[in-house]
């Protein structure tokens, strides 16, 4: 699951992907499912998905676990000094994560600050850091804290660390949540039909639907700017919108998926958050695994809400503008976790109030248009492109004629978003929600259907290989 | 003896022999070619070191997403469904208008580039305009000093012929009164020789598109009467020759499938489309670097050449005629008007080295022949800068 290609990433296995789909999925479920050694082959198994896109990080993945074993047993075993091993551990975790991700990022921000010339290091950002990194720091703080025992074979909390479902786009598992499927796994037919549905579901939000909007979201954001009316630019960001949701939640659903598959019961990542009535809400809903692991992680122990209004608002906006670095080192991402956090405090000073009161949909309206203009920022390279299509969307643009949108929008496209909007803006309990729940639980009745939708998914994906040479200079 | 609890592993097996069924179809039934007009990848093969072990997965990638099992039914399946659904090709190359007519759109890269950029002929994102008046002026300059007498016949292409038939919203950004290359041929900067050098002949194709079906509706390529019909206009507009020059060539129309059809494996688009029939006639059609024995080692990598000899008294000289793909239809069309047509398709014109430029400058450049030259392009390969790059390689200059 690519959020943003920043700097383009390389090749990975997605699980929307010809390779993983038809070869390496069915060869490791046949070893997985009759062969005894089950954390070996899933082991062996995650380290090949990882080094299909980053062979030369398999050490770095390896290191991470061992480092964190090994700091897991010292807090177990030691307790006089486990705050030492603590840091240490998480300590080790955050260097690491700094060097890859943010080293360039912090090397050239302070060449700017102050005007020097020397070289910025091109750091290639190994594939899942921030997941795996969350992870081993979620590992070890519950240890410490005692809600955990800690894993004393090595072999399976490496396979905890490269467990494939959710290694490289999450959602980030915590130890404590799978801690006794390390150990024994029981896969009856009720859970391998739920696996397989929950897994069709998340390939069909991908495929058909994130898919589908990414092009016309890719070239409107892509677009000269000052080509682009209010309206069409709108259009583009509401493909955006629904690209991100349909690929990151049904990126999650399929990692849910394949983890009930080999036995594993993964928390959910998203809880239809474009639903949200307010902000704060909203994070209720979105990234669950994110969001809760900054919770607990990190805003609690600040003092979360228990220390006073302006502690609670200086809390909450060093958690989003580290939430905002997490996704990526880049200044709008931190102006997109400022302006999450800034809501949020508004929110929090009164707001929330006020939106309860609104009717449901005008209150959801408010919440998406906020979450929409972060979106801008989110997706856009550089400020300077996030601040002309801001010009854009407000009716800027020099030749709002130049780009229609008709151009990128059409009938299938249409569908697309019409059905994004249905899936992602009901409320819970209501269709679509319910039925999805239904179908989640795994029956035999559903299966036709599933399999019908993987079939149609594969058919999507096989097109995309399709790639006839047109003379290219007719 | 113990029994294996089928009903236990029951979903287990279902669900996994289902995602195995593609894995057993590419062992069993593989892919081995397909219609792409491309080179399918390789088997990665063992690694050697560990370079080659580090770039494994990604040549193992592209050969599992080449020869997986089933692709073409699925590729197939795919793109009917969504044509049907959707009107939508697989690929932004090719568009659908309105009623049956089909357009190519896009001149990218397999698919892979921005969509509508064939629709820079109407003008569509076109901010070229001076490179390519400089480019006319180049085409000028270039034969005016080596005194070839050269002509460029600039055909317009589908979209601008029938631009009332594009999706509304492209027809309302298509109006054959604003083109491009209505104002590059009028730009003051353009010298009064290469405007007369030149013939974009859209007014008069228009004047003739109810009698004329210059296009058939499922083609990328005009059809023989649509370049009959041109190649009529050019010889009476550069060289004076009329309706009683030759005999017209008889054609055999028939549903024939579209000349793009490999892009859109599984979509059917036929339309009514003609052909020259050379049976009767005193035109000796010969198509193919066999036709040029003396070069053919040359000919081989140009691959698209013609000759056409036509026997019959009283015709013009020898006529060569340098083109894109619309040469292909195009210069059979011309054969009634001259006694030898020698067509040569510049698409692989980069694939000659010095030695062979100089052959074919030979062959098709003969200083106090009486032969003429035409390049004929469609429209929006010109305003791609066709001319210049053709120029530039049939006439390179040492340290340009």
């Amino acid at each position: 699951m690519a959020l943003r290609c920043r700097p383009c990433a390389p090749i990975q296995m997605l699980f929307s992907s010809i390779v993983f789909l038809f070869f390496f999925l069915p060869a490791f479920l046949l070893l997985y499912y009759l062969l005894p050694w089950k954390n070996v082959i899933l082991l062996l198994g995650s380290l090949v998905f990882y080094a299909w896109g980053e062979p030369r990080f398999v050490l770095l993945l390896l290191l991470s676990a061992t480092l964190n074993y090994g700091a897991g047993l010292g807090i177990a075993r030691s307790r006089g000094r486990a705050k030492t091993w603590l840091a240490l551990g998480v300590s080790a975790n955050l260097a690491l994560l700094a060097w890859f991700k943010y080293a360039g990022f912090l090397a050239e921000a302070i060449r700017s600050a102050v005007a020097a010339d020397f070289p910025v290091p091109h750091i290639t950002l190994p594939l899942g850091i921030s997941f795996f990194t969350f992870q081993g720091i979620s590992y070890l703080v519950d240890v410490y804290r005692g809600e955990v025992i800690a894993q004393s074979s090595f072999l399976r909390f490496a396979t905890y660390k490269a467990l494939f479902p959710q290694l490289i786009a999450g959602p980030i598992v915590r130890y404590r949540q799978i801690a006794g499927e390390m150990g024994k796994r029981v896969i009856t037919n009720e859970r391998m039909l739920a696996g397989f549905q929950i897994f069709e579901l998340g390939l069909a939000q991908k495929v058909l639907i994130a898919n589908t909007l990414a092009l016309p979201a890719d070239r409107l954001f892509g677009a000269e700017h000052a080509d682009l009316s209010a309206p069409t630019a709108w259009l583009g960001l509401l493909c955006y919108t629904l690209q991100i949701y349909y690929d990151f939640c049904g990126y999650s659903n399929m990692a849910i998926g394949l983890a009930h598959m080999l036995g594993f019961s993964f928390p959910p990542n998203f809880d239809r958050p474009y639903s949200a009535r307010s902000m704060t809400e909203f994070w209720q809903r979105w990234h669950i695994s994110l969001s809760t692991w900054f919770r607990d992680y990190l805003y609690i122990p600040l003092g979360g809400n228990r220390r006073g209004p302006l502690r609670t608002y200086v809390n909450l906006g060093l958690v989003f503008l580290l939430c905002g670095l997490w996704h990526g080192a880049a200044w709008t991402f931190v102006i997109w976790g400022c302006w999450h956090g800034a809501w949020l405090i508004v929110e929090r000073m009164g707001l929330r109030v006020g939106l309860d009161r609104l009717p449901r949909p005008l209150a959801q309206a408010w919440t998406l248009m906020l979450v929409m203009l972060g979106w801008v920022w989110f997706r856009a390279p550089d400020a300077s492109a996030a601040l002309t299509y801001f010009g854009a969307l407000f009716g800027a643009s020099a030749n709002p004629s130049g780009h229609p949108w008709q151009a990128e929008i059409a009938s299938l496209e249409l569908v697309a978003i019409a059905i994004g909007l249905l899936g992602a803006l009901l409320p819970t309990g209501h269709a679509p929600g319910a039925l999805v729940r239904r179908y989640s639980h795994g029956r035999w009745v559903y299966l036709p259907l599933a399999a019908a939708s993987v079939t149609l998914c594969a058919c999507a994906l096989a097109s995309g290989t399709y790639n006839p040479f047109l003379y290219y200079r007719f | 003896m113990k029994t294996f609890p089928l009903r236990k592993h029951a979903a287990r097996i279902v669900v996994l022999g289902f995602f195995a069924l593609p894995l057993l179809a590419t062992v069993f039934w593989p892919s081995l070619e397909s219609g792409e007009q491309r080179a399918l990848a390789p088997a990665p093969g063992v690694p050697a070191n560990v370079a080659e072990a580090l770039a494994w997965p990604a040549k193992a990638e592209a050969w599992s997403n080449d020869h997986f099992g089933w692709r073409d039914q699925m590729v197939a399946a795919y793109a009917r469904l969504r044509h049907d659904l959707f009107d939508r090709f697989p690929t932004n190359q090719v568009i659908k208008g309105q009623g049956e007519r089909i357009f190519l759109a896009a001149h990218n890269d397999r698919g892979q580039g921005a969509p509508y950029t064939a629709l820079i002929a109407c003008g569509w994102q076109f901010h070229d305009h001076t490179r390519i008046v400089n480019e006319l002026k180049q085409f000028d300059a270039t034969f005016s000093a080596r005194n070839i007498p050269a002509r460029l016949l600039i055909a317009p292409s589908g979209p601008v012929v029938y631009s009332d038939e594009l999706q509304p919203w492209q027809a309302a950004r298509c109006k054959p009164d604003q083109v491009p290359l209505r104002g590059i041929l009028a730009a003051t900067e353009l010298p009064e020789s290469a405007r007369a050098r030149i013939y974009f002949p859209l007014s008069e194709v228009w004047a003739m598109r109810e009698r004329v079906e210059f296009f058939p509706k499922s083609f990328f390529h005009w059809g023989a009467s649509g370049a009959g019909a041109v190649a009529g206009l050019t010889e009476r507009h550069f060289w004076g020759r009329g309706e009683d020059a030759g005999k017209p060539i008889p054609l055999s129309a028939k549903v024939r499938p579209s000349d793009v059809a490999y892009l859109f494996s599984g979509i059917e688009h036929n339309s009514m489309a003609d052909e020259a029939d050379f049976n009767g006639t005193t035109i000796t059609p010969c198509f193919g670097p066999a036709c040029f024995p003396e070069q053919q080692a040359m000919m081989d990598k140009l691959a698209v050449v013609g000759r056409y000899v036509n026997s019959a008294p009283g015709l013009g000289p020898r006529l060569v005629i340098f083109s894109d793909s619309f040469g292909y239809a195009g210069a059979p069309m011309f054969a009634r008007y001259h006694r030898e047509v020698v067509y040569v398709s510049t698409n692989a014109l980069v694939r000659l080295d010095a030695a062979e430029l100089e052959q074919l400058r030979k062959l098709t450049f003969v200083p106090g022949s009486d032969d003429e030259v035409l390049f004929l392009y469609h429209d929006a390969t010109v305003l791609f800068g066709r001319v210049g790059t053709d120029l530039d390689m049939l006439f390179p200059t040492v340290g340009k």
